[in-house]
């Protein structure tokens, strides 16, 4: 072997160890139930199996929970079911050897005091409590601990999410200026003496010029406000991706202003802004929630076509433990599904369902032996970076108190905000593993390069329609007024995205709120 | 013989004393750095010696293997020893800690520095074979050797390492190796293949060892070994932290990631402070719970009360409960206190242990490191002290190490505070730990008794009952202020500690 061989074959080698770093990890998709597609199938095997109830509930997801924890205690014979294998709808969690994981939703902002209905489930899930003067003490293992929130900006990891080092003295005064507008919205009531912005927003005021702000884009309306700074923009981008997966040129100054002035639960011993947080997300929340369920979701379980008759809806099922048919006769039926699924299951009231544009998002939960750091604040909750495909990451372990464990995993968020959400859905059912690595890759050696070596696993979760996008009109709800005859069958609806907002707040209300109807109509009955 | 060749061989003969002067300098090097790393220098010198010798014997027997161009190989392999034997130290003392098999390197670098050494000689040897009578030839080359390693082993402990200190004298030697193949080099410019790489080599390796001379002083500070000034009797490293203990004469210092934890000469006032008011104040003393201070020395002191039935231990490094129930000289200083049958040691993680507790302890001793970063911070909580007063009896007390009342006043108050923040009475306290300079302690409790009610035990070389109250008194500079909760969402403490440390460091 001549010397230059030698020498060209060491640099090729070391080129070639290069380009596989990394190759070791093992990639692979979250277990999908088998039953996801078969709602897409048109046609069906008729039933083999039948079954009658007073009530059958679709859906164990946040709003399916709240719904069947208040029904819990009933004496009426009721059928839960849920197509997935996991409950929890977007926020469901895992767990591996390392430990719990979000598969999506992973807090909850600490709750408007006068909400008394969600402060009610806190306590009873543990975590509040005490009161003291009248404000709620939060459980201190799930508040978030501090350092809560890191923000990587030209290669240093700085506190806090909004970004206060290397920026210009005009962008720092319109940040500033921005936090004044959004204090004023948080204190804002309209002439019928409702807050401007709050949760569940069917509690919001119905002002008009709170309305108005609904009829155009929030970038539109930023920049009317004169707001021009680039940092500025590029944390509201983040921000708006975080929260509604779209960019704020999608979505509804009034959704975009609301992310951030609908947030003012006082507590104790928490600010306002301070979030309740746990290993598997809000995967706590649900655990909590079924745990006072009397009856328990039957799984894998999908419903696939509705006829609504009269206070005998009859609901075609497929059972894919059994891979049986199953035909089920309920005088009342709560529909805990997203309105997309709605539309499949009862095309003849199409018009009852909102339109949403769903955006997909894919979410990745990556096992790390440890995270080898970059400059700036240490491993906080939630890590994140401006101007890349993803948001960045939460580590999932933070909430542990093993102070010396080093092992974690780190949840990364990846929202696909494209115009066409289809296409993008689409895209991202089409990539490989592989595929999925290079995205990833490509964001974590942003902040942490090196990182291949310390990875052990990564875990890929895809959600096809993760959440709808709040454009400008998105409180103009149509469909709501149809509702009205579908009720008149017995069938109420159960749903964040009646709301156009995916949050834990709208679901549990809704939930709940199906929960007392569905009472009502007992009770009179 | 002509007047040249009798210069040549001049030459080559003054390169045969240099090198070997340099060959023995560099196993004196790394048998000094593995013996000042790894403590026990007679097992460090004598395997150095071993690995350096039998190196140099498979360098003498690969020089068969040289068959033509001689000068230019001698030439080449003075640049290696230079270059090898020159940044040995540095590499050394830089990968002590960054490395997981110190050893191997270790062991590596000087195998190397053999192999090449052991080259020099036979090749030289080979060179001037064919212009000496061969018993002349080996008289003269072994008479300069021999010659060569007297002087090294005679200045390397009287000038080099007093005067100039391990990194500058390897670099030193380094470029004398150097220097060698310049003047062999210059000499038979036309006897040598490859001029235009070979001068290239030489610049390059000159100015390299030049700037390792120069920049030695940076080097050593960014390595670890600078921070002690002591000589280094064990190093180790856990999944948690590194371990160090030094030595001189008969003071034994532990530190911790390069903080020092205590130092024998005045650790008695610590932990005579840190057990024995708690301990003299408390009305039962059947169970005892330590947290922390898996080096036995609070144990030590614990086990003077006959009274105490059982001393629980938790400490999350098994490392340090080996170590201390294992090595002589600390099984001397804490009197075996880890051996005892009283004791129970558990090495998990105290917030976990604490939490999932259901016994209640009489004494509890918190003995964390200081509360410098968002991982220890959590263990200064009032989530964390709400779990400490669950697990204390009814008429329990807790002791808590709480960082310098006089560095840190703000950290020192807040830990005060959250103590109180969860309904637990307290009594601060401070003493002067010469190595440590003011140190603060607090006494927490749901009540908290106005005198003793236990007389201290014998033997006792600080603490009396009489200086508790002069120990609670505060001057100015150290008084009480007013400071945030620790909280697990705030986390106030790690930021007034980190505050107020960096202003006095």
């Amino acid at each position: 072997m001549k010397r230059r061989d030698f020498l060209l074959g060491t640099f090729g080698l070391g080129l070639l160890a290069q380009a596989c770093k990394g190759n070791h990890i093992p990639v692979r998709f979250e277990s999908q139930s088998p039953t996801a597609h078969k709602l897409r199938q048109q046609q069906h095997a008729a039933p083999s199996k039948f079954r009658s109830c007073e009530l059958l509930v679709i859906g164990a997801g946040i709003a399916g929970l709240a719904c069947m924890r208040k029904l819990s205690g009933s004496t009426k014979n009721i059928i839960w079911i849920e197509s997935e294998q996991a409950i929890g709808g977007n926020s469901a969690w895992k767990q591996n050897s390392i430990g719990k994981y979000p598969l999506g939703a992973h807090y909850l902002p600490v709750p408007d005091e006068r909400d008394a209905e969600l402060l009610q489930f806190l306590t009873e899930a543990g975590c509040i409590t005490a009161w003291k003067d009248g404000l709620p003490v939060y459980n201190e293992y799930h508040l978030c601990q501090d350092p809560e929130e890191r923000l990587f900006y030209d290669g240093y990891w700085q506190e806090g999410l909004v970004p206060s080092f290397g920026i210009g003295p005009e962008d720092a005064s319109e940040i500033k200026r921005f936090f004044e507008q959004v204090n004023h919205f948080k204190q804002k009531k309209g002439k019928d003496g409702k807050d401007w912005f709050c949760l569940p927003i069917r509690k919001c005021s119905n002002d008009e010029d709170a309305r108005a702000l609904d009829n155009l884009s929030f970038e539109a309306d930023l920049r009317n406000r004169g707001f021009s700074s680039k940092a500025l923009f590029m944390y509201l981008d983040y921000c708006c991706k975080d929260d509604y997966g779209c960019r704020p040129d999608q979505l509804s100054a009034w959704a975009g202003w609301h992310y951030f002035a609908a947030r003012k639960g006082r507590s104790a011993n928490a600010s306002s802004g301070d979030v309740l947080t746990w290993p598997e997300g809000n995967g706590f929340l649900v655990n909590a929630l079924l745990k006072q369920c009397t009856i328990q979701p039957e799984t894998g379980v999908v419903a696939l076509s509705i006829s609504a008759e009269n206070k005998s809806n009859k609901v075609l099922i497929w059972n894919s433990k059994t891979a049986e048919y199953e035909l089920i006769t309920c005088s009342q039926l709560v529909l805990a599904t997203p309105q997309f699924v709605n539309k499949k299951l009862l095309p003849a009231h199409a018009n009852a369902f909102r339109n949403w544009d769903y955006s997909p998002w894919m979410v990745a939960n990556i096992s790390m032996k440890r995270v080898p750091e970059t400059k700036g604040m240490p491993l906080s909750w939630d890590n994140v970076w401006l101007g890349k495909k993803s948001l960045g990451y939460v580590n999932a372990g933070h909430q542990l108190l093993n102070p010396f464990e080093s092992k974690t995993i780190l949840s990364l968020y990846f929202p696909l905000c494209g115009d066409n959400s289809k296409e993008k859905r689409k895209q991202a059912h089409s990539y490989s593993e592989s595929d999925w690595k290079k995205w990833i890759a490509d964001e974590l050696s942003y902040a942490h390069p090196g990182w291949e070596d310390y990875c052990s696993e990564i875990a890929i979760h895809l959600w096809g329609h993760a959440m709808p996008k709040p454009r400008p009109g998105f409180l103009t709800d149509e469909a709501f007024k149809q509702q009205e005859l579908l009720a008149q069958h017995g069938i109420v609806l159960a749903h964040s995205d009646l709301s156009g907002l995916s949050l834990f707040e709208e679901a549990f209300h809704a939930g709940n709120e199906a929960a007392h109807h569905i009472q009502q109509i007992w009770n009179n009955g | 013989m002509d007047k040249s060749e009798n210069r040549f061989h001049l030459l080559l003969l003054i390169s045969v004393f240099v090198v070997a002067t340099c060959g023995l300098i560099y196993e004196l090097i790394a048998g000094t750095v593995a013996s000042y790393l790894l403590g026990d220098s007679v097992t460090q010198f004598s395997t150095i010696i071993g690995t350096y010798l039998f190196s140099m014997g498979i360098g003498s027997w690969l020089s068969r293997f040289f068959k033509s161009n001689l000068l230019s190989w001698f030439i080449r392999i003075e640049l290696l020893v230079g270059l090898t034997g020159g940044f040995s130290s540095s590499l050394l003392f830089l990968l002590f800690n960054q490395v997981e098999s110190f050893r191997l390197v270790l062991y590596a670098l000087v195998g190397l520095t053999g192999v090449f050494v052991g080259l020099e000689i036979p090749l030289l040897m080979r060179i001037l074979k064919d212009r000496y009578e061969f018993s002349d030839l080996v008289s003269r080359v072994f008479t300069f050797d021999y010659i060569g390693a007297l002087l090294a082993s005679l200045i390397f402990p009287l000038v080099l390492i007093p005067y100039l200190g391990l990194l500058k004298t390897s670099f030193l030697f380094g470029i004398l190796n150097v220097l060698v193949a310049w003047l062999l080099f210059e000499k038979f410019k036309s006897d040598v293949q490859g001029k235009r790489i070979m001068q290239w080599m030489l610049i390059f390796s000159t100015a390299a060892l030049l700037g390792g001379f120069v920049f030695s002083e940076r080097i050593m500070r960014t390595s670890e070994s600078l921070a002690y000034a002591d000589k280094v009797i064990y190093a180790g490293s856990s999944p948690y932290q590194r371990l160090v203990l030094t030595r001189n004469n008969s003071d034994i210092k532990l530190f911790l990631n390069g903080n020092l934890q205590f130092s024998s000469a005045d650790e008695y006032r610590y932990h005579e402070a840190l057990v024995h008011p708690a301990c003299t104040y408390s009305k039962q003393l059947n169970r005892v719970l330590v947290l922390g201070g898996g080096d036995g020395l609070a144990v030590r002191e614990l086990l003077r009360y006959p009274e105490i039935k059982s001393i629980q231990l938790v400490d999350l490094d098994p490392m340090m409960t080996k170590l201390f129930s294992s090595n002589p000289l600390l099984l001397e200083l804490n009197k075996q206190a880890l051996k005892h049958p009283k004791v129970t040691i558990n090495n998990t993680d105290a917030f976990t242990w604490l939490r999932t507790c259901s016994i209640q302890f009489d004494l509890i001793l918190i003995d964390f490191p200081d509360p410098s970063n968002y991982s220890i911070g959590k263990l200064y909580s009032t989530t964390f002290y709400k779990e400490l007063k669950r697990c204390l009896s009814k008429d329990g007390l807790a002791v808590i190490q709480s960082t310098s009342p006089f560095v840190a006043p703000k950290s020192f108050w807040c830990i005060n505070q959250t103590l109180n923040e969860v309904g637990l009475a307290t009594q601060p306290f401070h003493i002067y730990v010469p190595s440590f300079g003011e140190w603060g302690y607090v006494l927490a409790g749901h009540t908290i008794g106005s005198s003793p009610v236990r007389p201290i035990p014998t033997g006792l070389r600080f603490y009396t009952p009489e200086s508790f109250a002069q120990m609670c008194w505060f001057p100015t500079d150290m008084m009480e202020r007013q400071t945030d909760v620790n909280r697990l969402n705030n986390q106030v403490l790690v930021h007034y500690f980190e505050k107020e440390w960096s202003v006095y460091n």
